[in-house]
């Protein structure tokens, strides 16, 4: 199946309906005119769970580009003025210091106890001015505690967020600048043109493979998208849906609160008290998923138990991003956390043996194992957020940690979790168990090994040799 | 901002959520179609498993064949239209008034062309469901004596309800006893208020019945439906549901079994001219070229299309009439060779085999065996594998997969040679698109249809109860 790849699936822009009048997936991506499943309820528009199916589209961020499209609108609050990194830096667990502009970060928030409340991309975009996606309403809820010389501006509705992951990725963003962007560093942005208007391009993908996202105002995000399906048709690129997003990040080894395990925010009773308060009145324009991400679903073998469900940063993998050497809000905590870590993220591989087990049950009679219909992301597919958490056990049976639902790879061929459990059992090639299946129904341990993190080691965006790939423009300019 | 948009795209005022369902904030998966017209329909309303037991236990309503194109043939010569171009009899003897028909037309090689539902409304009236383009064509072309008219996708609902239960459902809607009502006749009831007409038919493989009514009364008769099926454990079929019925319950059904021949005879080419109905040979009717899957792939695209007779539908020709095709299929009759419709069982062992395949060391993987039905492919085009015998000689094809839930198997439809089709007898699918990785997958001749529940043609009406009013 992989030979072909290139020209399997070609995307052809005119089974794609542009119609403006058509807001059934919103005012950024067209709709596939015929035999598209739609998931409703995860975002405010109707997204396509897959638009060829999901291991072509995952296949994609390996051999091509992927295009993703269905963060929209994303969170975005702009802070700005004199006081704005001062904010910035009581609340965030961030180095931001040593944060000039043009530079990405992950952003990171935690509650007083050291839970991870909300998380995403910070970047500097001018002195005194930084933009911060997919924290809003938590960071309105901070900004409002304290008086600051400084505004917060929510800006989610006024901009497009698309994303381009693979190894043609730099091929297409490049054709669709016009402009040679293979000085662009991973975890930096600049600024380009295209058709005239302003974006911004900023290196960086949620796979780990090459990748890029454009961002521009959102009156042209149609006609972005459109030239984006035209040139990326030239490279093999595929459109992604759901399905296939959400399995991006557990082989990249990046753990997500509000997708893989329920975000805290929901026991900080103060920042309840104010989301109460704001929904009573008038609608204040803030763009808020909070609702969506005090999960709807709490699965797996752990149960409803929502305690087992949240995490601090060192115990999924993101104690990289915390900074102790300034104030900052959950500071106490987290250096306690941090002297008494004992559990990590790792990545299990599951025993391909025990997966077919699996399988086998729903040809027996009596009651099956948790199905595995669907590749992982169940999220995706439910239409709202599942945080799907099994016991991890050591063989003698002891619960030493939990794993965050699964992914199957066609890339690869495996299931992987990834999994936060004690420091004992982290090394590489030590066997496990992962009990599958909610309590109180027939449930299965599967064997597991400790594999490397991230799992795609092999082909990650920071080390990345654009170097070897042509430049798009050049071989125009060569003709 | 808020995030319910999904409620101002979908209640029952908009475009886009299909108008033959009420909007449900519960569901959160949709299939899209652009034809008839854009519309979103429910793919998933519970769970499939939960959907595809529906029709074993208590009942179902399907509503979504309500978009499909319906046409009126009025006129001195309705009966001769249909019966000129159809394998089925016709005459008032054969076809009486108030009775309905699974009508076929196949192409001049006997391959089937077209098939839908025909009902005998007045002796020179007859209503019919999809069966476009033929019959407009033959309607607009000039040859008989009938009011023209085009389709329209909208005019009628069409409401399946199927299961044990679904008698229960029907006369409770009607308040009325319909136990003598026969297997594919029709009669007219009143729901709510609204006049509707009682089918006898359907897809669930047992006791089933259609309510068919006019546009303007769909939610009011919905609504009733829906209010007494909760005491006879009635489900709401999604399309991911839906598409299991018919491997099942034994109705090969094109788009999902075999693919409908085109007529390209210069006959019917010269009666669309003359219609003016030319978009029907344009590709715009047609569509892409769909992509051929399954390892039938190398084979074309006519090995993919089935006649009457190989799928069994052969007591339905009236060979009393002139009719296209007609000489072809007296071939087929003739010929001890023509192939014939089974259930194949494939076997477990050899499945699990190839889902190993996904996690194994080769390089390649399997294509997918997805559950519960291959909806990927019914998408966009065709599935069929090829069938051999124990010896390696092809002996037929294989398509509609599904996993059935209430038999915890995995079944197709086999069209293979008539000495193999003995239950029981061990037969070979070479299961994956050429180009893939392949697996061999080992089948057995099953019961034809598979689903073990009494016929709906066979059905004890007394085991049902009464309906008495409350």
């Amino acid at each position: 199946m992989n030979k072909d790849y290139q020209t399997l699936h070609p995307l052809h822009v005119e089974d794609y309906g542009f119609d403006e009048m058509a807001y059934e997936t919103g005012p950024y991506v067209p709709y596939k005119k015929e035999g598209a499943v739609y998931c409703a309820g995860g975002f405010p528009y109707l997204t396509p769970l897959w638009y060829t199916d999901w291991r072509d589209e995952t296949l994609a961020w390996h051999y091509t580009c992927a295009l993703y499209a269905h963060l929209n609108p994303s969170p975005l609050t702009i802070i700005r003025g004199p006081e704005a990194k001062k904010f910035l830096k009581e609340n965030f667990v961030n180095n931001l210091d040593n944060f000039p502009i043009g530079i990405i970060k992950h952003g990171l928030i935690c509650l007083e106890n050291g839970l991870l409340a909300t998380h995403g991309m910070l970047l500097h975009t001018a002195e005194n001015q930084y933009e911060a996606y997919w924290h809003a309403p938590y960071i309105d809820y901070l900004f409002e505690q304290k008086k600051y010389d400084a505004e917060l501006i929510d800006a989610s509705e006024r901009q497009y967020l698309f994303q381009l992951q693979g190894p043609r990725s730099l091929e297409i963003v490049e054709e669709v600048t016009g402009e040679n962007l293979h000085d662009l560093e991973y975890r930096h942005y600049r600024d380009s043109k295209i058709d005239g208007n302003t974006v911004r391009i900023l290196r960086f993908s949620m796979s780990g493979a090459l990748g890029y996202e454009i961002h521009g105002e959102i009156q042209y995000a149609m006609t972005v998208y459109k030239k984006l399906m035209e040139i990326g048709a030239k490279y093999g690129m595929r459109l992604m849906g759901d399905v296939a997003y959400c399995m991006t990040n557990t082989p990249a080894g990046i753990t997500q609160a509000g997708g893989d395990f329920q975000a805290a925010t929901f026991m900080d009773e103060g920042f309840q008290r104010w989301k109460q308060a704001r929904e009573g009145g008038a609608d204040d324009g803030i763009c808020d998923y909070d609702d969506m991400a005090v999960m709807d679903f709490l699965g797996g073998s752990v149960g409803q138990d929502i305690s087992k469900h949240v995490f601090d940063p060192f115990e999924c993998g993101l104690g990289h991003c915390v900074n102790l050497k300034h104030e900052f809000r959950g500071r106490a905590a987290l250096q306690q956390r941090k002297e008494n870590q004992t559990r990590k993220l790792v990545t299990l591989e599951w025993n391909p043996e025990d997966l077919t087990e699996i399988y086998a049950s729903q040809f027996k009679q009596g009651e099956p194992y948790k199905p595995l219909d669907y590749p992982g992301g169940e999220s995706s597919i439910l239409g709202y957020f599942v945080s799907n958490m099994d016991y991890v056990l050591a063989p003698n049976g002891d619960k030493i940690g939990v794993a965050f639902g699964r992914v199957h790879s066609a890339f690869y061929k495996v299931m992987l979790s990834m999994a936060s459990i004690d420091l004992a059992y982290t090394e590489e090639g030590t066997q496990v168990h992962v009990l599958w299946g909610e309590p109180g129904t027939r449930q299965k341990l599967i064997r597991a090994t400790v594999v490397h993190t991230p799992y795609n080691r092999d082909r990650t965006n920071d080390v990345f040799d654009v170097g070897a790939i042509p430049c798009p423009l050049h071989m125009k300019g060569d003709k | 901002m808020e995030n319910n948009c999904n409620d101002m795209l979908l209640n029952e005022q908009s475009v886009w959520h299909n108008p033959a369902a009420r909007y449900d904030p519960a569901v959160n998966q949709y299939c899209r179609w652009e034809t008839p017209s854009p519309m979103l329909q429910p793919w998933v309303y519970t769970d499939w498993v939960r959907e595809t037991l529906s029709w074993k236990k208590g009942c179902y309503l399907h509503t979504f064949l309500s978009g499909c194109p319906c046409i009126t043939v009025k006129g001195p010569d309705a009966e001769k239209l249909l019966s000129d171009h159809f394998v089925n009899g016709f005459t008032l003897e054969k076809f009486p008034v108030g009775a309905c028909k699974h009508v076929i037309a196949c192409d001049e090689n006997g391959m089937i062309y077209i098939h839908g539902i025909c009902m005998r409304v007045a002796e020179n009236t007859f209503d019919t469901y999809c069966l476009e383009p033929l019959v407009p064509v033959m309607m607009n072309c000039g040859k008989y004596d009938v009011e023209k008219g085009m389709p329209d996708c909208g005019k009628d609902f069409i409401f399946q309800i199927a299961g044990p239960r679904a008698l229960e459902v029907v006369e409770h809607a009607i308040e009325r006893d319909i136990h003598d009502l026969k297997f594919m006749r029709f009669c007219s009831a009143e729901i709510a208020g609204c006049h509707v007409r009682i089918l006898r038919m359907g897809m669930g493989g047992t006791l089933a019945y259609e309510v068919h009514g006019n546009s303007e009364n769909l939610l009011t008769v919905y609504d009733k439906i829906i209010q007494v099926g909760t005491t006879y454990d009635m489900q709401r079929l999604g399309l991911l549901a839906y598409g299991c019925n018919h491997t099942e319950n034994g109705f090969p059904q094109s788009g999902t079994h075999f693919t409908c021949a085109e007529r390209e005879d210069e006959e019917f080419k010269a009666c669309v001219k003359a219609a003016h109905l030319e978009e029907y040979l344009s590709e715009a009717y047609y569509g892409m070229e769909l992509p051929l899957h399954g390892s039938m792939s190398d084979m074309g695209l006519s090995a993919y299309y089935s006649s009457p007779i190989e799928v069994g539908w052969k007591k339905m020709i009236n060979w009393d009439h002139e009719f296209t095709g007609k000489a072809a299929l007296r071939r087929q009759m003739d010929d001890p060779n023509t192939r014939c419709i089974c259930t194949l069982e494939w076997n477990t062992e050899d499945i699990l085999k190839m889902i190993y395949g996904y996690f194994d060391d080769d390089p390649d993987v399997p294509e997918e065996v997805v559950f519960p039905q291959n909806y990927y492919f019914s998408a966009y085009g065709n599935l069929a594998d090829k069938v051999f015998d124990k010896n390696g000689n092809l002996v037929g094809k294989s398509s509609g997969f599904v996993y059935t839930a209430f038999a915890k198997r995995i079944i197709t439809l086999g069209v293979i040679s008539p000495e193999y089709n003995v239950e029981g007898t061990d037969l070979t699918i070479l299961w994956g698109t050429n180009g893939t990785r392949q697996f061999p997958i080992r089948a057995k001749v099953a019961r034809y249809p598979y689903l073990s529940l009494t016929k709906n043609r066979d059905y004890d009406m007394e085991s049902v109860p009464h309906y008495h009013k409350i």
